[in-house]
């Protein structure tokens, strides 16, 4: 068996190592050759890479100095001003101050008392009884200044914790808080202005622009304050009021009472909150008269003003009474009926002019919808549907009863009917001298100027006598609406309302002021009527607001009103 | 040696630029930091202030203006009749009073007639006396009513110093004046 020996070959498939064959050791080190440069070329990419990054960092995705966020001014929401530039609404910096007494390490009542040191809003029982409440996180207290914050920081206690958080402030706390609105914890806007325009006031490219409102602040005050001691005066339900310009349909002032603070909205009812000139919806009675002679002069059924109606007798229509409340038991020409205020006339003028130019004159003046302004809370008016309109609605309606309106739905169609016939939209915005809309006319300029006579005859001779302020050429008109409650009428309540406008030569101003429900006073010999409430209140807000607002009283100067008083027999007493 | 040498410069010249231009970039981002530092500043000054306004304008906010008024300014509004309508108006007001007119008495004689309104005349009236022109005085009432003429001078005379002593010569008893001028008047 001996022969040569064998070595395991590789060809022999089973284990064994095959020599290396001349040639495989070369291969092999190209190979490894090869893969090192490779290697060391993608070594060598790398520095251009980075540098190709740094320099896309450095130039392309920079973000240039001047518009780095912790750089720039604007506040975080923006500020509301008035229409002179007076801040309404402003943001500042401040801290919620909170707690988790669980984690308490200090004694609470040590702390409640330094707390209270500082804090003077909040009284010690207060703190002391959220430092020792049983949940898991409480607040101490909201909109703390940086320099309260940093004092109660420098207690050291662990458990206390501060938030910065953006507060809003009001400077001059409930003036014109309903038109303003206010912005909850979280800074969006809940009710008024605030909420209207959020977006604007929040956004980036607006905050640094502050809103301005048509309101002027001094006339807002001015008719605050008088509303407000009529109010007290008559221990009303509320009182409302409205400024509006008639040639541009700015806002100048509203109000609506009881109002409410917005820097502490929590702290007041729900009803004060409630914007009686935008969202209250009222029957505004004998105000509406003039609407509808004005829309029976534009018909061209009252040709003269010599025109005379029948009110020797009440009219009866459908188990219905129309009556007048001091009847005069006679014919009534125009003037008569207006500065009387015949309910009989009225619905004369009404029925003759027809339903059809009623209720055309009362779409166009808006008031079957909602108030256009720009505020959210807005009133949808109540009238009768169109098969309903039957002979009653208009004779009713003629006289301001059976529909329900806003004040401010009132105060605009009193604009319209002086300031020449012309329709503008209210705004609560500043509207720029050459920015004013043209508007829709209404009436035309023949009926605007009959009507500014008829208006200043009430005040000069009817039922509006009280409202004359010396030298303001004050036109208007009373209207005294019992209250409805559940669908009923309710006697001895009534809403009072007087619709101005001054001065009746050049109209420029509308002033509308409505009482709900006063009681009567010594100061009103305890009547309750417009005539008696709301014109002396009528006298001292022009007589306040007119210099404010550029108009200049002048004795010497009126609306011709001698023609209508010729056709006058006897002027109504108070 | 002389490639050293030039490689030596190309060094220090490409270190000197470099050091050179990191300065320069130095400098310049500390001039940027500065600039910065400025800005924020003025934001925060910005911010002060208006912090500050906010504060002034909640102090002085108009119901707090409105209460003060009330309590203790006691302002109104300005009436109609303190409105000036013309320059003519406002020189009407430099004009002194016609009361030191050269012959006062003069001026009664015609004014008499006219219903007694005119407080001027109730003022002047206290002035009849201290003018001691009794002969004009005499030929006033002469003038004014010729059915007493005929009463003789002296009468006339005594008239006018009762009248005075009646009235007072205080500016205060004017308003009694018109009763006793009238009826001397006749009527």
């Amino acid at each position: 068996m001996a022969g040569p020996m064998v070595l395991p070959t590789r060809i022999s498939g089973t284990v064994g190592y095959a020599p290396p064959l001349a040639g495989h050791a070369q291969a092999a080190q190209g190979l490894a050759r090869q893969r090192l440069v490779i290697l060391l070329l993608l070594f060598l990419a790398v520095p251009p890479l980075l540098a190709l990054r740094l320099t896309d960092l450095a130039i392309f995705e920079a973000t240039p100095v001047a518009t780095r966020a912790t750089l720039s001014a604007a506040p975080p929401r923006a500020d509301i001003v008035d229409r002179n530039g007076i801040e309404l609404a402003r943001t500042f910096e401040a801290y919620a101050i909170s707690v988790e007494p669980r984690k308490l390490a200090g004694n609470p009542q040590v702390l409640a008392h330094r707390i209270a040191e500082i804090l003077s809003d909040k009284s010690e029982a207060e703190i002391l009884a959220e430092l020792t409440h049983k949940g898991q996180f409480r607040y101490i207290s909201r909109r703390v200044l940086p320099s309260e914050a940093k004092r109660i920081n420098d207690l050291g206690e662990p458990a206390i914790f501060l938030r910065r958080e953006a507060a809003r402030l009001y400077p001059n706390f409930n003036l014109a808080a309903h038109a303003i609105g206010y912005a909850d914890d979280k800074g969006k806007g809940a009710v008024g202005i605030e909420k209207a325009f959020d977006k604007r006031l929040g956004a980036d490219a607006t905050r640094g622009t502050p809103l301005v409102m048509s309101i002027d602040v001094r006339v807002q005050q001015a008719l605050e304050h008088e509303l407000r001691t009529l109010y007290v005066d008559q221990s009303a339900k509320g009182a409302a009021g409205v400024v509006l310009d008639v040639n541009t349909g700015e806002i100048v002032a509203m109000t609506s009472l009881p109002d409410f603070n917005p820097n502490a909205p929590g702290q007041t009812s729900d009803d004060s909150r409630y914007n009686k000139v935008t969202y209250g919806g009222y029957e505004l009675g004998s105000t509406f008269k003039a609407l509808t002679i004005a829309s029976a002069l534009n018909a061209g059924t009252i040709k003269s003003m010599d025109q005379t109606y029948d009110a020797t007798k009440p009219i009866y229509i459908a188990r219905y009474r129309i009556h007048d409340d001091h009847a005069l038991n006679r014919w009534l020409n125009v003037p008569e009926i207006f500065i009387h205020s015949s309910n009989i006339g009225t619905a004369r003028i009404a029925m003759e002019a027809g339903r059809d130019t009623q209720r055309a004159m009362l779409e166009q003046l808006g008031f079957f919808k909602q108030v256009e302004v720009e505020l959210p809370e807005r009133a949808r008016p109540q009238y009768p549907a169109l098969s309903n309109w039957g002979e009653l609605a208009t004779m009713t309606i003629s006289y301001g009863h059976g529909i329900t309106v806003s004040p401010l739905h009132l105060a605009n169609a009193y604009a319209t009917l002086v300031n020449g016939g012309i329709y503008r939209a209210p705004t609560i915005l500043k509207r720029e001298p050459g920015k004013v809309p043209e508007g829709r006319r209404v009436f035309t300029s023949a009926t605007s100027d009959t009507m500014r006579a008829l208006l200043r005859l009430v005040v000069t001779n009817g039922t509006g006598r009280k409202a004359n302020a010396a030298g303001y050429r004050v036109g208007g008109k009373t209207g005294t609406a019992e209250k409805i409650e559940n669908g009923r009428y309710v006697r001895g309540q009534n809403v009072s309302t007087f619709a101005a406008a001054f001065p009746m030569d050049a109209p420029r101003y509308v002033v509308v002021a409505m009482v709900d429900d006063p009681r009567g006073s010594k100061s009103t010999f305890g009547f309750k009527t417009a005539g008696m409430v709301v014109a002396p209140a009528i006298t001292r807000i022009v007589e306040r607001i007119g210099p404010i607002l550029g108009v200049q009283p002048d004795a010497t100067k009126d609306i011709d009103v001698a023609g209508l008083l010729g056709t006058i027999d006897d002027a109504p007493k108070e | 040696m002389r490639n050293y040498a030039g490689s030596a410069l190309m060094l220090f010249v490409t270190m000197a630029a470099a050091v050179g231009s990191y300065t320069v970039n130095l400098k310049v981002s500390a001039e940027r930091g500065a600039v910065d530092d400025l800005h924020r500043q003025i934001i925060a000054d910005a911010s002060d202030m208006r912090d500050l306004q906010a504060e002034l304008r909640t102090r002085a906010r108009l119901p707090e203006m409105q209460r003060w008024s009330d309590n203790v300014l006691m302002m109104s509004a300005p009436a109609a009749g303190q409105y000036l309508r013309s320059p003519v108006q406002l020189a009407s007001f430099g004009v002194a009073p016609p009361v030191a007119a050269a012959e006062p008495a003069l001026r009664y004689a015609v004014t008499i007639p006219v219903p007694a309104t005119a407080p001027a005349q109730v003022v002047q009236a206290a002035y009849v006396r201290p003018a001691p022109a009794a002969p004009e005085v005499a030929r006033i009432i002469r003038a004014s009513y010729p059915a007493r003429a005929a009463a003789p001078r002296p009468a006339a005379q005594a008239d006018a110093p009762d009248m005075a002593t009646a009235i007072g010569t205080s500016l205060d008893a004017a308003a009694a004046a018109p009763r006793d001028l009238l009826p001397q008047g006749g009527q």
